[in-house]
C-alpha cells in the first residue's frame, strides 16, 4: 500500500483536470500513468509530488499522510521531462545536491556520489557540465541526482520523450533494471501505451481526468475495460458489431462466416495489412504476419471470408 | 562585397571613429599637464564625486528592483505584474526631458509628494534625491530586460528538482536561481551603470545644475562647452567615454562568455 492515493480532484479556474482519482500503487513497484495529452497524468504526478496543490482529496505516501506537507519535506525524487539539470554545476555537484542540501558530512558525500555515478556509469564525466552530456547522460546524471537521497518514491514526467528511438529503447531498459536492482517504488508518466507495458508492473489509464482502468499490461491489453482502453492500447476494428484487434481475425478463401472483398493490401515490414469492405459497405481491417500474407496472397478485388482466430 | 564593406568601415569612421579620436586628441591639446590640470579642476573634481555617489546608490537599488520585479513577472505572474511589465518600460519610451518634468511635477515643493516631504525638512528637487530619482527612472528597465528573457528560458525545472531535493525557497534562490542569471545580472548591472553616469536630460531638469553642489559630470561637460572652455569640457568627455568604452568592452566579453553557454 505504499502510494495511495483518494479521491483526487483538481481544477485550473473553470476547466477541471482530475475528477475524484482513486489509485493504490504497491511498495516497489513500476507503475505507468498512461493516457493521450491532456489526460492529466501530469498533474497527477505533480499533485504526488506536492509541486501542484489540489483542493480535496488525500495523498498518502507508506502510509504518511503527505497531503498538507511541503513538496521539499516529502521526499520524493523527481526527474522533468527535460531532466532539468543544474547549468552552472559539474555532473559531481547536480548529484551532491540533495545530499549538501541535507547537511550529510563533505567526506561522506564524496563517497556517496561517487558510488551513484559509478551506478549510473557517469564516474568518467564527474567534473562535466550538463551541456557537455548528451540526452542520455543527462537523464542519467538526473535519476542520480533524484536517487541519491534515498527517496521513498521516484517519480518520472515523461522520462524518454526527449531522447533519440536507439537511445530511448536502451535506457528504458535500464531504468527497468535499475528499478528493479533498488527496489524503490516508480511512477512514470507517458504517453506511449508500448513505452508503458514494456517497462511498467502496472499500468494506470487516464482520460480525460479519469482512471479508466488499473491493472497489469496482460491484463489491460487482453482485458479492456472499455472501448477507450482498448483503442488506446492498440489498433481496433469492428467485425459483427464488435470491436476486435485486427490481429484476433484470419482471412480465407473457403472457411469463414462473413464474405468480404479486398480493397487494398499494405505491407508493413513483417505486418500485412488487409483493407477489406464488407457487403453491407463496412469496412474492418485485418492484420497478417508476413508468412501468412504470402500463403494467402490475397488479390485486391476478390472475395475472402472472414472469421475470428479460435485459438485467439 | 568589398564596396560595401568599405562603406560600412567609412559611414562607422565618420560617425564614431573621427569624433571620438577627436574627443581624447582634444584633451591631450594642452599636453599632460593641460590635461592634468583639466583632471584636477575643482569644480570637476565635484562633478565627478557626485556622479559617483549618484552611481553607488543608484545602481545597487535597480537591481534589487529588476531582480525582484522580473522573479515576480515570470514566477508569480498576475493581473498586478502584467501593469507592472509595461510599465517599467515607460522609461525606455519617453525622453529623458519628459522624466525630468514628470519628476518635478510630482516632487517639487509645490508638487504631490514634494509639498509633503518638504513639511519634514526634505528637499528632493534641486539636490542630490532628485538626481538619484531621475537616474533611477531613466534605468529603470534595464536590469529586468536581460533577466526576463532568461527567467522564461531557463523555466521553473531548475527550480523545482532543487524544492524536491528538500532546499527552501531562499537556498534555491541562492544556489540555483541567482547563478544561473549571473552573467544577464552582470550586464544589466553594466547597461545600468552606464546609463545612470551618462544621464543628462532628466538630471539637467531636477537637478538645478549648481557648480560644486548639483552638477553631474555630464553637466559639467556640457557648462564647459556653453562657457567657451573647450580643454576642460574635452577632458570630462574622454573620462566619461573612456569609462563607457571599458563597460563596452567588459560587457562584450560577457556576452562572449553567455552566448558559448547559451549555444549548449
Amino acid at each position: 500500500m505504499s502510494i495511495e492515493l483518494s479521491n483526487i480532484s483538481k481544477s485550473y479556474g473553470e476547466s477541471q483536470v482530475l475528477f475524484n482519482v482513486n489509485a493504490e500503487l504497491k511498495t516497489g513497484s513500476m507503475t505507468a500513468l498512461v493516457g493521450p495529452s491532456g489526460s492529466g497524468k501530469s498533474t497527477l504526478l505533480r499533485i504526488i509530488a506536492g509541486l501542484e496543490h489540489h483542493g480535496n482529496g488525500r495523498v498518502f505516501i507508506e502510509g504518511r499522510d503527505v497531503t498538507d506537507i511541503p513538496v521539499r519535506e516529502r521526499n520524493i525524487g523527481f526527474c522533468f521531462q527535460d531532466y532539468a539539470p543544474f547549468r552552472h554545476m559539474t555532473v559531481a555537484d547536480n548529484v551532491a545536491y540533495g545530499l549538501r542540501v541535507r547537511k550529510v558530512p563533505r567526506k561522506d558525500i564524496r563517497v556517496r556520489v561517487s558510488t551513484m555515478l559509478e551506478r549510473v556509469g557517469l564516474e568518467a564525466l564527474a567534473d562535466r557540465y550538463p551541456h557537455e552530456l548528451s540526452g542520455g547522460q543527462r537523464q542519467r546524471m538526473a535519476l542520480a541526482r533524484a536517487l541519491i537521497i534515498e527517496p521513498d518514491v521516484l517519480l518520472l514526467d515523461e522520462p524518454f520523450a526527449a531522447l533519440d528511438a536507439q537511445v530511448r529503447s536502451d535506457l528504458r531498459l535500464w531504468v527497468r533494471n535499475l528499478q528493479h536492482e533498488l527496489g524503490i517504488t516508480t511512477i512514470l508518466v507517458t504517453h506511449d501505451q508500448s513505452e508503458a507495458m514494456e517497462v511498467a508492473d502496472q499500468l494506470v489509464v487516464l482520460h480525460a481526468g479519469q482512471i479508466q482502468q488499473i491493472g497489469s499490461p496482460e491484463e489491460i491489453y487482453d482485458a479492456p475495460a472499455n472501448i477507450f482502453v482498448q483503442n488506446f492500447l492498440g489498433p481496433i476494428t469492428v467485425f459483427q458489431g464488435e470491436p476486435v484487434r485486427p490481429h484476433s481475425l484470419r482471412l480465407d478463401r473457403l472457411a469463414g462466416a462473413t464474405n468480404a472483398q479486398v480493397k487494398d493490401v499494405i505491407r508493413l515490414g513483417f505486418e500485412v495489412r488487409v483493407n477489406l469492405q464488407l457487403a453491407d459497405g463496412a469496412e474492418l481491417w485485418v492484420q497478417l504476419t508476413h508468412d501468412e500474407a504470402l500463403a494467402l496472397s490475397p488479390l485486391i478485388g476478390e472475395q475472402l471470408k472472414v472469421s475470428k482466430r479460435s485459438d485467439s | 562585397m568589398k564596396t560595401i564593406r568599405l562603406i560600412v568601415i567609412a559611414y562607422v569612421a565618420m560617425l564614431i571613429g573621427a569624433p571620438l579620436y577627436l574627443v581624447f586628441h582634444e584633451a591631450f591639446a594642452q599636453g599632460l599637464q593641460g590635461l592634468w590640470l583639466a583632471l584636477r579642476d575643482p569644480q570637476m573634481v565635484a562633478a565627478m564625486k557626485l556622479t559617483g555617489i549618484i552611481a553607488l546608490v543608484v545602481t545597487p537599488c535597480n537591481v534589487l528592483f529588476g531582480v525582484g520585479a522580473s522573479l515576480a513577472i515570470v514566477r508569480s505572474p498576475s493581473r498586478w505584474t502584467k501593469w507592472l511589465d509595461i510599465i517599467i518600460d515607460v522609461p525606455l519610451a519617453v525622453s529623458p526631458v519628459i522624466v525630468g518634468v514628470m519628476l518635478e511635477l510630482a516632487y517639487s515643493y509645490k508638487g504631490w509628494f514634494g509639498s509633503a516631504l518638504a513639511g519634514h525638512g526634505l528637499q528632493i528637487m534641486f539636490s542630490w534625491p532628485g538626481i538619484a530619482l531621475a537616474s533611477a527612472v531613466v534605468s529603470l528597465p534595464l536590469v529586468s530586460r536581460e533577466i526576463i528573457p532568461l527567467l522564461r528560458e531557463v523555466g521553473t525545472g531548475q527550480e523545482m528538482t532543487a524544492a524536491t531535493l528538500g532546499a527552501s525557497t531562499i537556498r534555491t534562490f541562492v544556489t540555483v536561481t541567482l547563478p544561473t542569471m549571473r552573467w544577464a545580472l552582470a550586464y544589466g548591472l553594466l547597461l545600468t551603470l552606464a546609463r545612470v553616469i551618462g544621464e543628462y536630460g532628466a538630471v539637467l531638469i531636477v537637478s538645478g545644475n549648481v557648480a560644486f553642489q548639483t552638477q553631474t559630470l555630464t553637466l559639467n561637460i556640457g557648462e564647459n562647452f556653453e562657457n567657451y572652455n573647450p580643454t576642460q569640457g574635452f577632458t570630462g568627455a574622454a573620462l566619461l567615454a573612456l569609462t563607457s568604452i571599458v563597460a563596452l568592452v567588459t560587457l562584450n566579453i560577457i556576452k562572449q562568455r553567455e552566448g558559448i553557454r547559451r549555444e549548449h
